[in-house]
């Protein structure tokens, strides 16, 4: 063996070299104070790693790549461990490097002749950042996409060329494909190479001045500094997995929204998209700067980059150093205030929260569809998009809340107050609890129902004046037939959340249903509304298969079908959804399935 | 410094050496040269011209529009082939816009992407007022921008819209974010 390696050196001189290296002295001797090159460098090599082994099960492209971060993160052996390390590890490097940054500065040891280690440090700041802007695009998710939509669009408003850096970066004038693959490369190849050639730098010009201006004697390196350098690597890489693992407990890991949509339909717009806490500072000095995107987005950043490479010139200038100190504590106070500024501002609009409450729970449906259904070559957006419980709100939001509320609300989670709602309330539709209400003398006109309807009571609604007149009247018999018929009618809509009491309840229901078909019996319903086999007595609408997926679909596609409303359009303002092409028959249904409460839900796990 | 006596040294250019040197120059900048300059032009590929948007197509009937509420707009969301690099998906969602009838009984339509950095603007009923979530631009039904709120902005893009027969048709178009004026993008 030794012979082997006595070859090899004899061939390389590679002990020469190694012992060079770590025999190098140190002048002032080793300290704590000198790890954070090690710390960085360190870093590194976790998300050089860590990235080699995610590379080796992601697919980029905008139908596969959400689907396999998912798949990583939630399915495959330690996925969880990488991707987190990957993720969280990326924000200490951006931390340490900026902290490597101002101690060089402070301490004044960017002074000639080291000036070019000073500027590796600020050229790896900024490839760091690169390396987080393009990371981030990766996972393909909705908010990471609505926020680089953004970017690209600042990147666009360049001078002259802005819309050729778009098309560029973006790989079209559209995001696509391409976006992601560039983007990729970015990620994984150019600039990992050139934050690796920026070290070897950084670590030569190390060695050729030494990592302190000290005048002490010298120690080497090894291993008064090494040991040193390892134990706070240990002390991070601890931090690190602790991170990891209270984000996995808490969170479910590192962030993953919903698969990006790239659909432009306002309601399945990611809302208020907002970069990560790391360049929070930008957006709000983007917000401070209104309408100067340019001077605030590309001039000012840029300038302060310029000062930052200018700054070991000036300080041979004891007064500039000073200065430089000054400027650089002010541009750390700026970030910092900009950041909690920006975080407190989101925290106090209720019209942010409700978006970020959306966003987490669209995201953790799509998990759920993700887990439990099978993705096809179409992604999971697929999923996303015929599902219920995720389209539904969206599109009563478009497309109801101006006139219906649900549960008060505009369906997701918006209550607006300072319009009436013209129509009933939606939510429990077609449950006894709801049709309770419609036949409760004293909901019935009340805007939660018909109340701000055009046939409320002062419009001589005849249902409103049914119930009004006749049925505070009813005597405890015909109070009874109402119930049975109630519970009837309840049940033509085969609610899943009433299932059991359907069942229970069948021979209730049976009395109930021919009691709606009696024009003589004393809860008169039909001798307006049409139920089963009896003839169309004209009047409200027909009752048979009242609430079911196909009759309320029906409603939304025309509520001014004969079988419906068929009366003057003037008194309704609801459009005729389906016949007037304002909604295509999949959102028709994805509706009516919502309001139903008929959407995939995972079978019970065994115990 | 005589321990490389064979070699020329620097300041003594020989005809030959001349020559050898343009050739060393010539052969290896052609031969980089030829993986580099493919490499950008496959780089370069996205600043083609792709085919412009805006053939009027069909958003709805005639009878539906004339029975919205003037001053209050209404989303359509319009379909169309998708194409995303080598895929191409038909029928999917390609854009949304907003019809509103002014007072006067004028139908116009606008582009649903903010002016500003192309988010999507919400209609919020209960303040009246087209709102983006994004910078909180605001726009008046009538596609005006507020002044005073959010970023500064020009007003909504309005797209061509005519009635033909029963139909309305839109042409639908989209225009470059943050410009002051409007510019299609091609």
């Amino acid at each position: 063996m030794k012979f082997l390696f006595n070859g090899l050196d004899e061939r390389t001189g590679y002990r020469a070299w190694c012992s060079g290296w770590m025999m190098r002295p140190l002048a002032g001797g080793a300290g704590f104070k000198y790890v954070l090159p090690a710390v960085l460098l360190f870093l590194f090599f976790v998300e050089v790693v860590t990235g080699l082994v995610l590379w080796t099960a992601y697919s980029p492209s905008t139908r596969t790549a959400w689907e396999s971060i998912f798949y990583t993160q939630h399915i495959m052996t330690a996925g969880w461990v990488v991707r987190g390390l990957h993720h969280y590890t990326n924000q200490a490097l951006l931390i340490t490097g900026v902290l490597f940054v101002i101690q060089l500065a402070i301490t004044g040891f960017y002074r000639a002749p080291r000036e070019l280690i000073f500027l590796c440090a600020v050229a790896l700041a900024l490839l760091l950042a690169g390396l987080s802007i393009t990371g981030e695009l990766l996972p393909w998710d909705a908010k990471t996409v609505a926020a680089a939509q953004v970017r690209g669009n600042i990147v666009g408003l360049t001078p002259y060329m802005g819309e050729y850096l778009k098309r560029m970066l973006l790989g079209g004038s559209q995001f696509n494909h391409h976006s992601i693959t560039r983007f990729f490369t970015l990620h994984a190849g150019i600039l990992p190479v050139l934050t690796g050639f920026v070290f070897w730098i950084l670590f030569r010009q190390f060695r050729r001045h030494g990592q302190s201006a000290s005048t002490l004697p010298a120690e080497p390196y090894w291993p008064g500094q090494a040991w040193r350098d390892g134990l706070a690597c240990l002390c991070v890489m601890g931090l690190l997995g602790g991170v990891v693992y209270y984000f996995q407990q808490t969170h479910g890991g590192p962030p993953l929204y919903a698969p990006a949509d790239l659909s432009p339909d306002p309601s399945r717009a990611f809302p208020s998209p907002r970069p990560p806490w790391y360049f929070l500072f930008l957006y709000e000095f983007l917000n401070l700067c209104e309408g100067q995107e340019m001077v605030a987005a590309v001039i000012v950043p840029s300038a302060i980059v310029g000062f930052l490479l200018f700054m070991p010139f000036l300080a041979r200038w004891r007064v500039l150093h000073v200065f430089n100190n000054l400027v650089l504590i002010g541009l750390v106070g700026g970030v910092l205030w900009l950041t909690i500024k920006s975080v407190k501002q989101d925290l106090a609009d209720p019209a942010v929260q409700r978006d970020v409450r959306i966003a987490h729970q669209q995201a953790a449906r799509a998990k759920l569809l993700a887990t439990h259904q099978p993705i096809g070559f179409n992604g999971a957006i697929e999923l996303v998009r015929n599902d219920p419980l995720t389209r539904g709100p969206e599109l009563f939001k478009q497309h109801c809340a101006n006139c219906h509320r649900y549960g008060g609300e505009d369906g997701l989670f918006y209550k607006p107050e300072k319009l009436a709602p013209s129509a009933p309330d939606l939510k429990g539709f077609a449950t006894r609890e709801w049709l309770r209400g419609v036949l409760d003398p004293k909901q019935i006109d009340t805007p939660h129902y018909f109340g701000n309807t055009g046939f409320n009571g002062e419009n001589s609604g005849a249902m409103v004046g049914f119930v009004k007149d006749t049925v505070s009247e009813f005597d405890d018999e015909a109070k009874l037939s109402l119930q049975y018929a109630l519970m009837a009618l309840s049940a033509q809509a085969k609610l899943s959340s009433q299932a059991n009491l359907d069942s229970q309840d069948k021979e209730r229901i049976a009395q109930g249903e021919a009691l709606l078909k009696d024009p003589d019996a004393v809860i008169q319903c039909a001798t307006c509304h049409k139920f089963g086999d009896m003839d169309d007595p004209g009047g409200g609408p027909e009752l048979t298969g009242y609430g079911s997926r196909e009759w309320l679909a029906a409603l939304i596609r025309n509520p001014y079908h004969d079988t419906f409303y068929d009366t003057d359009h003037e008194l309704y303002n609801m459009p005729a959804f389906g016949s007037q092409r304002i909604l295509s028959e999949t959102e028709i249904y994805l509706l009516s399935d919502w309001l139903r409460g008929d959407w995939f839900t995972p079978p019970p796990t065994p115990e | 410094m005589n321990q490389t006596p064979e070699m020329t040294t620097g300041s003594v250019t020989t005809r030959r050496s001349f020559g050898q040197m343009m050739a060393a120059w010539c052969t290896m900048g052609t031969a980089c040269l030829t993986p580099v300059v493919s490499g950008f032009m496959m780089l370069f590929h996205p600043l083609r011209k792709s085919n412009g948007n805006g053939e009027f197509q069909r958003v709805t009937d005639k009878a539906s529009v004339d029975a919205m509420t003037p001053g209050i707009p209404r989303p359509f969301n319009l379909e169309g082939t998708v194409n995303n690099a080598w895929n191409s998906f038909p029928n999917q969602p390609v854009g949304t816009i907003y019809l509103v009838r002014n007072e006067a009984g004028e139908l116009q339509a606008f582009q649903a992407q903010c002016p500003h950095q192309g988010c999507l603007v919400d209609y919020r009923r209960d303040e009246s007022v087209f709102f983006c979530p994004c910078h909180k631009a605001t726009f008046q039904p009538s596609g005006q921008r507020v002044p005073g709120v959010g970023p500064e902005c020009r007003d909504l893009d309005k797209l061509e819209v005519k009635v033909q027969g029963e139909d309305v048709l839109v042409r639908y178009q989209e225009f470059r974010t943050g410009a002051l004026d409007q510019v299609e993008l091609s």
